[in-house]
């Protein structure tokens, strides 16, 4: 129990240090933001009203205590463009960066892990070294390119699949269908890196007095590997995992971009773009908080699975 | 210009969308109609596919008064409609919404005449005077801030004179009014009803009279627009147009080749890929933006005006053009373009001279330089700056090249004043070249004139050029104040700004000589 507090109130400090990094935002970058953001067509009586939305006006203390204040109570400002909440603009983004990042998260799974373990029970074989080869090549090929690979091939050429957008989610088959590509250039680097933990973790535990015990009890090869070893080796996996997710919420940003889809990475790209603060604001710091949420889920889902990193007084 | 890079990337943005025809080599310019002209509108009913056209922003607000970018402008003035308008192509206004619309000789009341039984889409009724009052006015009420309120700063009020007829009465002439305001989006009739029943919500669901009513729009996916089905002009032909906002020109164009969109701005490195296929073709559009390097002459460095006289025949812009566009943009030697007011015809083109550079440095005593050339990011301004580094070697100016992203670009006094050259590539929207030349008067010292020159003559040509709405008189007023800034030797042009669009075969799309898309006039070949 101490443990998971502890875990929760570090996990609670670094969203508070991300929160406040975030209001010194607009002091931390050169030039006059409201200037930059209104352009030439700026008045004073404009510029005037954008530094009081902003709080511009106010000292460094006040913008970033309310800040803080307003993020713990879900106003993260307004945007001064479309006068839109920026809470209702990430509510409309981010379903589509999740979905998107567990279906990554979730192809990687299913593809590297098992590509893992065969490699690793076929270690030294023909089909340990395609994989390695096929595992390495996943892993440095970049997301970008990978998407613009897919869109050529199986959208341009072949047709098989849409090139933008995410279709309706009102239509599931329509949704899946957009979904497919991303997800594929998202997860590939994913399946590469999956497929080379789980073999060094597999090979780790094959070698472990347990796992001879059961072969010389007469078990089969199959049980042992998959019942007994398997369950060791994706301990380390997990933790992983929960990095993996904030990894892929940050690489989402460039299959959004290729895809076209509206989610939380090209809401906050666009607004770079516009340098509209109050966006870039708050999309960065909901992406921060999901990345610290997914670690600190992966921490404590691997001090469950994980005897040994718990204490007695935990 | 951050609406320099706002008003003007945005805008140069606005470019973004397509093109048809080059603007035309000679003048159609934006003259003031003495007296009502005949409405033209697209004139072909037709079949009920759908058009959809990449942008390469996602909209923010279609209300006129705000309007930050090139999505939010096209949705406006695709729903919406104005008094008068610029004919498709060309820098001609023609009457929309005005019957007859016409201005005084001293410039300061332009009357017009509605079209009777003009209905606003849904249930918003008829469009009257009294709208046409509430959409000019609203840009000039404090209470609204609208980033715009400069298009109408001339205006005093208007008068409604009737149910379908008024005054627009102005503070002092204002001749850019004409091509900068009315013809444009601050010059879209909003309906008052709509307006003061939706609110801050106005701006994504705009109601208009257009040929086009609002459908709907998803963040970052589309805005649709509906065929107006009891529009007051010819049916237009398409039953369904969608804007499609796609950031990456890499993923416009794979969209295109798949089919998912029927007109985009295309990159450079695409356009011999996407002319090669039959499928598509593309369309080369010289804009009316403008490139090239400016020169501060405050800089402790370049206070000389032979030291900057040195830098403008040291440049090779033929080297610029062949190497880093691979020739396919054109010189520029004065700001405005071809076809605008004030095109001066015979502006020098200074060709290179390399010993004529060295001696003038040699007069001003400063054969051996160190400058620094600050520059946005990316790849196309890296080969500029290097190419520029080079030609300036050549006279004993070292150049460091300074890229910066935008927020730094656009920095402050103090950075400005300190920086000896920039390079710039700036656009605009508005064929008026008030619209290209009031950014360097000595009032924008400080914000955008940051060649840091200040010329009384030269501020009073520009201002004297708003003053009259005689073309003859306006065109010889500007191409005045081009050679007073010639003179000072403060800029050395580069470029001309050019876009490349592709479309796919069988359509013929529309737009101002600006690039401005009019997706209303695309037509099916």
């Amino acid at each position: 129990m101490t443990y998971f507090l502890k875990r929760v109130a570090l996990a609670v400090l670094v969203a508070l240090l991300a929160t406040t990094l975030l209001a010194l935002l607009v002091h931390l970058i050169p030039g006059d933001p409201v200037k930059i953001i209104l352009g030439p067509r700026a008045n004073e009586e404009l510029s005037r009203r954008v530094r009081r939305e902003m709080l511009l006006d106010q000292p460094i203390t006040t913008q970033v205590v309310s800040f803080i204040a307003g993020a713990a109570q879900g106003d993260l400002g307004t945007d001064f463009l479309s006068r839109a909440p920026v809470t209702q603009l990430l509510g409309v983004a981010l379903p589509h960066t999740v979905i998107l990042a567990l279906a990554g998260l979730g192809l990687a799974a299913l593809i590297g892990i098992p590509l893992g373990v065969y490699s690793a029970v076929h270690r030294g074989q023909w089909a340990d070294s395609v994989i390695g080869i096929l595992s390495i090549s996943f892993v440095t090929i970049p997301s970008y390119v990978l998407g613009l690979l897919l869109l050529l091939v199986f959208a341009v050429y072949l047709r098989w699949f849409p090139a933008i957008g995410t279709g309706d989610l009102s239509d599931p088959l329509d949704y899946l269908s957009h979904l497919v590509l991303p997800t594929i250039a998202l997860a590939l680097t994913w399946v590469g890196y999956l497929s080379r933990l789980v073999r060094a973790s597999m090979l780790e535990v094959i070698g472990a007095n347990h796992i001879r015990a059961a072969f010389a009890m007469g078990l089969s090869a199959r049980v042992v590997y998959y019942k007994y070893a398997l369950r060791n080796a994706l301990i380390p996996t997990v933790a992983v995992l929960g990095v993996g997710l904030g990894n892929l919420l940050g690489g989402a940003i460039f299959v959004e971009v290729i895809f076209t889809r509206p989610g939380l990475g090209r809401l906050i790209l666009d607004a770079i773009n516009t340098r509209n603060y109050t966006v870039v604001r708050g999309g960065v710091l909901v992406a921060a908080l999901l990345f610290v949420l997914a670690n600190l889920i992966a921490d404590l889902a691997n001090r469950y699975l994980d005897p040994r990193t718990r204490n007695v007084n935990d | 210009m951050n609406s320099k890079r706002r008003f003007l990337t945005l805008s140069a943005a606005l470019a973004l969308a397509a093109c048809a025809a080059p603007p035309p080599a000679t003048a159609p310019k934006a003259a003031v109609p003495a007296e009502a002209a005949a409405t033209v509108m697209p004139a072909k009913p037709a079949g009920s596919a759908v058009l959809k056209i990449r942008m390469p922003v996602d909209l923010t607000t279609a209300d006129p008064a705000f309007h930050p970018a090139s999505m939010d402008t096209v949705t406006a003035e695709t729903v919406g409609e104005g008094l008068v308008h610029f004919k498709p192509g060309t820098w001609e206004l023609e009457n929309v919404l005005a019957e007859s619309i016409k201005t005084s000789e001293d410039g300061l009341r332009i009357e017009f005449k509605l079209k009777e039984g003009v209905k606003f889409h849904g249930e918003y009724g008829e469009m009257t005077a009294d709208d046409v009052k509430f959409s000019y006015e609203r840009f000039i009420d404090p209470k609204l801030n609208a980033p715009y309120k400069g298009d109408w700063e001339a205006l005093d009020k208007v008068d409604v004179t009737g149910k379908y007829t008024g005054v627009i009465i102005l503070k002092k002439p204002f001749a850019p009014l004409w091509a900068s305001t009315l013809p444009v989006t601050a010059g879209v009739i909003v309906s008052k009803k709509a307006v003061e029943k939706l609110g801050d919500k106005y701006g994504t669901n705009p109601i208009g009279t257009g040929p086009y009513a609002f459908a709907s729009w998803t963040p970052k996916q589309k805005v649709v627009l509906k065929r107006n089905e009891t529009y007051w002009g010819a049916k237009p032909e398409w039953e369904e147009i969608q804007l499609i906002p796609i950031t990456d020109d890499s993923a416009a164009e794979i969209a295109l080749e798949a089919g998912e969109i029927d007109f985009t701005l295309i990159g450079k490195s695409a356009i011999d890929r996407i002319g090669a296929n039959n499928k598509f073709e593309v369309i080369r559009h010289p804009t009316i933006n403008y490139s090239g390097i400016f020169l501060n002459v405050q800089h402790p460095k370049m206070q000389d005006i032979k030291v900057r006289q040195a830098i403008r025949l040291a440049v090779d812009v033929p080297s610029i053009i062949a190497g880093v566009y691979d020739g396919k943009v054109e010189r520029m030697c004065a700001v405005a373009a071809a076809g605008q007011l004030g095109y001066w015809k015979d502006a020098p083109c200074y060709e290179r001279d390399i010993a004529k550079a060295k001696a003038l440095l040699k007069e001003a005593g400063a054969e051996k330089l160190d400058l620094q050339l600050t520059m946005e990011q990316g790849e196309e301004q890296k080969a500029l700056g290097e190419v520029i580094q080079a030609n300036l070697k050549e006279i004993g100016i070292n150049v460091e090249i300074n890229q910066v992203d935008g927020g730094g670009y656009y920095g402050d006094d103090k950075t400005l004043r300190e920086r000896p050259m920039i390079y710039f590539d700036w656009g605009t929207t508005n064929p008026d070249p008030y619209w290209q030349i009031v950014w360097f008067s000595c009032e924008q010292i400080g914000q955008y004139n940051w060649m840091y020159w200040c010329d009384k003559d030269f501020d009073k040509v520009n201002s004297d050029a708003t003053l009259t709405n005689d073309v003859k008189q306006r065109d010889a007023l500007y191409i005045q104040s081009q050679k007073l800034w010639d003179a000072n030797a403060n800029v050395v042009w580069t470029v001309r700004p050019t876009n490349f669009y592709a479309v796919r075969a069988g359509l013929a799309p529309s737009q101002n000589p600006n690039g401005l898309v009019i997706p209303a006039s695309f037509k099916s070949k």
